[in-house]
């Protein structure tokens, strides 16, 4: 088939043999007399590219994790979330209690408490992530609201059964303003429509961020929780909203230290802040760089020197063809050009395949692994670039070596 | 008197091994004349080949004075042998060398790849040296498919295509059967009668006839009396 293909690019190009620029035909001719040698080359490179664009894609993704998870964080915002999500821990960890004393003793802040719920959806066999809260949330953590309105003072203290649902969940579900749900066996009234990041990846992430969520006021006592805890007695996370930067690390600093005092009687907890959230992506970039990147790199290098050796093969096996070219006027420089050029080529080639594959990949496995990717055009700029790079770099010593032979000598050639 | 084309005066060549050097060439003194066709013999390793290689501007003689086209070109620098190459001299070789995937007409046009100032009829003569050598109705064949004798046509196609000062053939014949070879020479003979001049190496000596003119290389020495 791909003879096939290739006689019948022959044939187009036979056809406009006057039209084609000689550099063009030069490159042409020498990749369809040599299909095996160049389709080996091009493998090896194209999984070098794909590696290197999987790499840069979940950088740049984990890059864009990074930023949207401040944005929904928000830029003056202390996250205190409980680690363990075990019940019988939570009761010894952030309490209503604790949200109080931060309030009497930040009263220049704005704080907010959640508590985090996964009730079983009617018609589907997924948990739906229910998080409870105060008014004084969407004042700390400034979701934008798609439509509606949030909760105020009256819906806390009245109990009313009202709910806000994340922009994602309400496309997806076709909830609206003014609908009526039921979690479980309770039934809210949609009051509001937000608009989160979606980027729930993980149990402590989704309270920082969230995809499709259902936002409940703190003080209704949902029917699924049974009677086991006062609903406002347990939180899961703690937002302190600081009302300028400049006094946002003064205000973690006395916060920890808080926290930390015996009778808060606090353990467990992961504190949040938009530093941590850049310090653990950068962990993570850190990791996958060194293991997506050596990666990466080794296949390229393979790729590479495999390019090489066909080269320095496919120089002694063209010498005949270097020595008629001398012959005919090229100079040292056509001939080291000619071999850079198709190599560079057929490189360039296998850095669109290479990309073309990590995207189908991705693409694919998007379903199945949470990591973050991120394909815009700095995960194909940067491979392409590469995959030129490794050619021009890879194939200049043969290039050179080819240019250096004297056209008697390679005439002779036998 | 018609003017010189190429003019050896004391030329030798001599190569470096690692038993010391090798004179290939000693003392050639030989002129070449336009439109005539020389025929230079002689036995395998007397020189014939490195003579041709300084003849068609490949190699540099190591001592002694080379003149091509009235112009002494001993001293010239590889690019300004190459540019000179390019223009005015046309080189057929035993092996044809020719681009096996490439058609007939691509071969041919490829004696144009490097010329700085394409002139710009080379489709017509390409067609015209196509029809001279009974080539034009099979053009668009790959060479890869033709017989050795076609070749041998097709390499000479390129070799004349751009009307060479000089055109060096190395044993064109050397891979040829005899019906071939004759097939060949007639080519020549034609070429050499509409003007060329040539340089042909040869170890047939049935072939001389067709020469205009007959040198013998014999252990580097050549012998321009003959």
């Amino acid at each position: 088939m791909v003879l096939a293909m290739l006689n019948v690019k022959t044939d187009i190009l036979m056809m406009r043999n006057n039209q084609c620029p000689a550099m063009i035909q030069d490159v042409w001719g020498s990749i369809r007399s040599r299909p095996a040698q160049m389709i080996l080359s091009f493998t090896t490179i194209t999984i070098g590219i794909c590696s290197l664009t999987i790499l840069v894609a979940l950088l740049c993704g984990l890059q864009e994790k990074s930023r949207r998870m401040i944005d929904d964080l928000g830029a003056n915002v202390i996250g205190i979330i409980c680690s363990s999500d075990q019940e019988s821990a939570r009761k010894t960890i952030l309490k209503e209690k604790h949200l109080s004393y931060l309030r009497i003793n930040f009263p220049d802040c704005l704080i907010t408490g959640i508590r985090r719920y996964y009730v079983p959806l009617h018609g589907s066999d997924q948990d739906l992530t229910v998080l409870a809260t105060d008014h004084c949330f969407q004042a700390v953590r400034r979701w934008p609201l798609s439509s509606g309105r949030f909760f105020d003072e009256n819906d806390i203290q009245k109990k009313n059964r009202h709910a806000i649902v994340s922009l994602s969940l309400s496309n997806k579900s076709g909830w609206n303003v003014g609908d009526v749900i039921l979690l479980k066996e309770t039934a809210f009234n949609i009051v509001g429509v937000i608009k989160t990041s979606g980027l729930a990846q993980s149990e402590t992430s989704n309270l920082v961020t969230a995809e499709d969520i259902v936002l409940i006021p703190r003080t209704v006592r949902p029917d699924w929780i049974a009677d086991m805890y006062e609903p406002e007695s347990i939180l899961d996370a703690v937002f302190v909203y600081a009302p300028s930067s400049d006094k946002f690390s003064a205000i973690e600093t006395r916060a920890r230290f808080l926290m930390s005092q015996p009778d808060y009687n606090v353990k467990n907890i992961t504190w949040v802040t938009p530093e941590s959230l850049i310090q653990g992506v950068k962990k993570m970039q850190k990791t996958i760089k060194l293991t997506v990147g050596s990666i990466a790199v080794l296949c390229l290098f393979l790729g590479g020197a495999t390019l090489m050796s066909l080269m320095v093969a496919e120089i002694r096996h063209r010498i005949e063809e270097i020595g008629l070219r001398r012959a005919l006027g090229a100079s040292r420089m056509d001939i080291e050009l000619m071999f850079m050029i198709e190599s560079i080529v057929v490189t360039l080639f296998a850095g669109v395949a290479g990309i073309i594959a990590a995207y189908i990949l991705l693409t694919f496995a998007s379903g199945t692994i949470s990591l973050p990717v991120c394909l815009n055009y700095i995960s194909i700029i940067v491979p392409l670039i590469i995959a030129i790079f490794v050619g021009a770099v890879f194939s200049f010593w043969p290039a050179h070596a080819a240019a250096m032979i004297a056209p008697s000598e390679a005439l002779r050639n036998e | 008197m018609k003017p010189s084309i190429l003019t050896a005066n004391n030329v030798s060549k001599t190569f470096p091994s690692p038993c010391g050097d090798v004179q290939v060439l000693r003392h050639v003194n030989l002129t070449i004349k336009e439109g005539e066709f020389l025929m230079v013999t002689g036995p395998s390793g007397s020189g014939k080949t490195t003579f041709l290689n300084l003849a068609s501007l490949l190699d540099y003689s190591t001592t002694g004075r080379l003149e091509f086209d009235n112009e002494d070109i001993s001293n010239l620098n590889e690019d300004q042998l190459c540019n000179i190459r390019k223009d005015k001299v046309g080189i057929v070789f035993q092996k044809f060398c020719l681009l096996s995937y490439r058609s007939i007409w691509e071969n041919v046009m490829f004696r144009f790849r490097y010329l700085d100032n394409k002139p710009d009829n080379i489709q017509k003569q390409t067609e015209r040296i196509l029809c001279l050598l009974g080539l034009d109705t099979i053009a668009q064949q790959p060479v890869r498919l033709l017989s050795s004798g076609e070749r041998q046509r097709v390499a000479i196609a390129r070799a004349v295509v751009l009307r060479p000062k000089l055109l060096v053939a190395d044993e064109p014949t050397g891979n040829l059967d005899d019906e071939s070879s004759h097939s060949v020479m007639q080519c020549f003979e034609q070429l050499n009668k509409d003007g060329i001049t040539i340089l042909m190496v040869t170890h047939d000596k049935t072939l001389l006839d067709y020469g205009s003119r007959h040198v013998e290389c014999k252990n580097g020495y050549i012998d321009d009396e003959k």
